[in-house]
């Protein structure tokens, strides 16, 4: 990844792709990338070395985590596999930074994926709720530009609530996420803006029959 | 001394001092590529191995060097403190490297510690 002037990490490829141009991410999760066929790729994926190594990684992968469930780890089998997978999948996409610490002297920086885990996770901690989409912005665009894009930060986050959890559900979300950016980040976080966008029927799962439903569970 | 030697004696000192800092998991390659260099040597296969996870650029400009480390924080440590640690650490280790370098004692290199996930 390289360092733009102002010295924050320019969004990039993490690895790079594989020397036949196809994404390693692509290839192990079997999707086809934009513009290309899916016809055309499942015939490409048969004969090339390079994705038919990648695929044999990814099944050695798989037994190297079978392998490490008869461990029998704290939390079960199932947690340390959502764990591992998790970590995985954040450091196959990056995207764009967030920075870390408030000295004027601080050099740190976070993705924003990686954070967005955090903050969800905080809101998910909370009873009916259920976090969705969390997005990381600085505070204000246009200063941005000017403080080198280490200036406060605003995070927008969408949840869903249970009827219970309603009236208070921004309150809580709001005090939960400010908490995690300040003792788990170390991020400056200045505003907070939540949107209940769906009905948490415990139950049940959201309510999909009326108002509001609104995207859940994204990358963030 | 060459500037690829420079280089790879910075990323070495810099990789040995963030392993070193309270509350660093591991740099990249991190758990995927642990992973993926263990499944490459369970079935022999030629893919390559990806980079190390830290990074030392020479800017021509100046001659100053900027060092990079992508690196998880564990889980109980601040993620800021953390990344401030990994720089003073670095800062330290990587002087020697320079001020051998440049007779005129002007090597400069600037830390930048990126947190990719925490665990």
């Amino acid at each position: 990844m390289a360092l733009n002037a102002d010295r924050q990490p320019v969004d990039g490829a993490d690895d790079g792709p594989l020397p036949c141009g196809r994404s390693l991410e692509a290839v192990w999760e079997g999707t086809v990338e934009r513009g290309r066929s899916p016809a055309a790729e499942a015939a490409h994926r048969g004969s090339c070395p390079h994705c038919s190594a990648a695929l044999a990684d990814l099944r050695t992968l798989d037994a190297l985590v079978t392998a490490a469930r008869e461990l029998d780890p704290p939390g079960g089998t199932d947690a340390l596999t959502a764990r591992v997978m998790d970590v995985v999948r954040l450091e196959l996409r990056p995207g764009r930074t967030l920075p870390l610490g408030t000295r004027p002297d601080d050099t740190g920086w976070i993705f924003e994926s990686a954070a967005a885990r955090e903050l969800r996770a905080a809101a998910d901690g909370l009873p009916g709720i259920r976090a969705g989409s969390c997005r990381v912005r600085p505070l204000d665009v246009g200063a941005a530009e000017v403080g080198q894009g280490r200036g406060p930060l605003r995070v927008h986050v969408e949840v869903a609530a249970s009827l219970e959890a309603l009236p208070t559900a921004a309150e809580a979300v709001r005090g939960a996420l400010f908490a995690v950016a300040e003792r788990v980040l170390g991020m400056d976080v200045r505003e907070i803006d939540v949107r209940v966008v769906d009905v948490l029927h415990e139950d049940m799962g959201t309510d999909g029959t009326g108002t509001g439903h609104g995207p859940e569970g994204s990358a963030g | 001394m060459t500037e690829r030697i420079v280089r790879s004696e910075l990323e070495r000192a810099a990789a040995a001092a963030a392993r070193a800092t309270d509350g660093v998991a591991f740099l990249r390659p991190g758990l995927t590529g642990l992973l993926r260099a263990a499944a490459t040597s369970a079935t022999g296969s030629r893919y390559a191995s990806p980079p190390e996870g830290v990074r030392a650029l020479r800017n021509s400009a100046d001659g100053s060097w900027d060092v990079e480390l992508r690196l998880t924080v564990r889980r109980g440590h601040r993620a800021a403190d953390v990344t401030r640690a990994v720089r003073l650490a670095v800062e330290m280790a990587t002087r020697p490297v320079v001020q051998g370098e440049d007779g005129t004692g002007g090597g400069q290199v600037s830390v930048t510690a990126i947190v990719t996930g925490i665990v």
